[in-house]
């Protein structure tokens, strides 16, 4: 299974996306997500005050990780990155839930969880369809819809994946997702 | 008579109407499934509630209230209502725009326009469907709908009696067909900020939408209209409700009431009219647009209800600072007094009614003792702000909420059911309609209800 790490780096938001982005072009390193952009569950405050100002996530793959250490040392001084912490990650895993009366947007939710990104699984889902005959057709004063699709359920996964089936997830509307949640190594 | 039985009523008449408006504006957004199986029993419910103790206690004065309401609006607003559904069910936009901020405005702008002529109903069903054919490829959508219902859904009716059931019903008061072509000003006072507004919102999420080479590269199929014949109707509709407010055939009497022939007679056309338009209007049409009697079932059933509840409500108004709400009429002093109010309620509750409480407390405030067709006459000749005010309050404030008028709810059920997920009710008001629509109307009240 392929492993991650975690680096938690001092530095601005804007100076560390625009550095470590121009460095990811030009590298060939595979790809790395910054852990706000990506929604994971970050302790914001607690972090400012521990490591003296402000620090950004970036979970790179463990093969990366050399690389994306060896770019933010030969960053120019005025930028003072720092890596803070490095801790390995592995697994991540979200909650989701959607409520949706369009028989377009359920097409689109099967088919995205039945065919998640490889190695995202779904677990605990509980989808619920109903369809109402006597709802059908247009109404001005009594609004009811005459289909509906529910469920809520967990991705779980490695972390790329995982990060890739929230993004698609949120891509369709008439879903919410929380925040992407890691487990350590 | 109205005068006189509205002196004698205590305020307390006025909770089955109450009540009835209330139903309609909370049922759906808390218990919608109950609502939408057992409307007609809450309906009956308030109905009786009034219609039982009210004709016990006056039984004749009561029985040619009750009579009077039905025969001379409740069964010609429902007519003209059903004409107009039905011939506007009757056009179908065909082809496709391709959902960029410059179309997006144009197809808002003809709305508007045409929401004067066809409904605001009429426009919203014949314009929606096209509107969301355009823009579903775009990854932001809910502020053009939300925009499409402020300008066709509401604003775009303000021109004509046919634009809005409001100014209908003030049309069957006696209100000049042509007198609400008056309030142009005011209407291109909310629609071009609007317009403007809403360009520089879509111009701004489209540059962040990242287009697909497919998308870019996909031409727009040319927009046509099929059911040409039902924009005949549409303008013999119009013909027959301009002549039948300007002819007099005379009166006859029908169960002790004095009726104007000129009434049955537009009703009678309008029926034809509709029926014409059934006869011509090939069922594919009807397939496309989604056609049923749904609506006007629930019309039907509804304004039953309101129309026989508002009775107390009416006569109470009439009576000036003599009756009950002599308090609702000392609130109302200043025509900015009754765009607001007016305004207000029709956010919440159907504008319809509200359009026509304002109107009898204007009469009541300004015009007292008059009969009916005098005390109109004055209020649009020496008092016309103060119509013009509940006119713009009544069918402008009607977009503030999902709720405020009919149309908003339907545009908002067909774009969900096609994949566009709309404001909550909360979402609707603070993110989109304080910020966007409140603004505007200080501006209106400024320059026009000072």
């Amino acid at each position: 299974m392929a492993r991650y790490v975690e680096l938690v780096v001092h530095g601005g938001d804007r100076d560390l996306k625009g550095y470590l982005g121009g460095y990811l072009t030009a590298s060939g390193t595979t790809r790395l997500v910054f852990a706000d952009d990506a929604g994971f569950h970050i302790q914001h405050l607690r972090e400012r005050i521990r490591h003296h100002g402000q620090v950004q996530h970036v979970i790179v793959q463990e093969a990366d990780v050399a690389r994306v250490r060896a770019a933010l040392a030969a960053a120019e001084p005025g930028f003072r990155f720092e890596i803070k912490e490095e801790r390995p990650l592995e697994t991540a895993h979200f909650a989701f839930e959607f409520e949706t009366p369009s028989r377009k947007v359920a097409g689109q939710l099967k088919a995205l969880l039945s065919n998640l990104p490889a190695g995202a699984r779904v677990e605990h889902y509980a989808p619920e369809e109903k369809s109402t005959r006597d709802a059908e057709g247009t109404e001005l004063y009594t609004p009811e819809h005459d289909y509906s699709f529910k469920g809520r359920g967990e991705v779980l996964g490695p972390v790329f994946p995982v990060v890739d089936a929230r993004a698609a997830i949120l891509a369709i509307d008439f879903t919410r997702c929380d925040e992407i949640l890691v487990d350590g190594v | 008579m109205y005068h006189e039985l509205g002196t004698m009523l205590s305020a307390w008449w006025t909770l089955p109407f109450a009540g009835m408006l209330l139903s309609i504006a909370l049922f759906p957004l808390f218990a919608p499934r109950f609502w939408h199986h057992h409307y007609p029993k809450v309906t009956l419910f308030w109905a009786v509630a009034l219609v039982v103790p009210f004709l016990f206690l006056y039984r004749g004065q009561a029985g040619h209230h009750l009579l009077e309401v039905v025969v001379e609006e409740y069964i010609p607003f429902l007519i003209i209502l059903w004409a107009l559904y039905t011939v506007a069910s009757g056009i179908l936009v065909t082809g496709s725009l391709r959902g960029t901020p410059g179309q997006n405005v144009i197809l808002l702008a003809v709305g508007t326009i045409a929401a004067s002529w066809i409904g605001t109903t009429g426009a919203s069903i014949v314009l929606i469907r096209p509107l969301i054919r355009a823009i579903s490829w775009r990854r932001h959508r809910a502020h053009t709908i939300v925009f499409f219902i402020f300008l066709v859904s509401n604003a775009g009716g303000l021109l004509t009696p046919i634009g809005d059931p409001p100014l209908f019903l003030g049309f069957l008061q006696g209100v000049p067909f042509f007198w609400t072509l008056h309030l142009f000003p005011v209407q291109l006072i909310v629609a071009l900020p609007l317009l403007g507004i809403y360009y520089a919102l879509d111009r701004r999420y489209y540059r962040r939408e990242e287009r697909s080479a497919d998308t870019n590269a996909m031409p727009s199929r040319p927009v046509g209209i099929v059911g040409w014949q039902n924009l005949l109707c549409l303008a013999a509709i119009v013909a027959v409700v301009v002549v039948s407010g300007v002819l007099n055939l005379g009166t006859v009497r029908l169960f002790g009431l004095e009726c104007a022939v000129t009434g049955f007679a537009r009703d009678g056309a309008l029926a034809l009219i509709g029926l014409a338009s059934l006869r011509m209007t090939p069922a594919s049409i009807h397939r496309e647009n989604q056609f049923s009697w749904g609506p006007i079932k629930e019309v039907a059933i509804l304004f039953a209800g309101i129309f026989v509840t508002m009775m107390p409500a009416i006569a109470i108004l009439r009576a000036g600072e003599e009756g009950a709400l002599h308090s609702v009429i000392e609130l109302a002093r200043a025509p900015r007094h009754y765009f607001w109010l007016a305004g207000g309620l029709s956010s919440f509750l159907d504008n319809a009614p509200t359009y026509l409480t304002f109107f009898n407390t204007a009469l009541g405030a300004l015009e007292p003792g008059k009969a009916e067709a005098a005390a109109v006459h004055d209020l649009i000749t020496t008092h016309a702000h103060y119509l013009q005010a509940i006119s713009c309050g009544a069918v402008f404030m009607g977009a503030n909420t999902y709720i405020g008028n009919a149309p908003n709810f339907m545009v908002k059920s067909i774009a969900e059911e096609a994949g566009i997920e709309m404001p909550s009710f909360f979402g609707y008001l603070f993110k989109y309609a304080v910020p966007v629509l409140i603004p505007l109307f200080l501006l209106v009240t400024l320059i026009f209800f000072r």
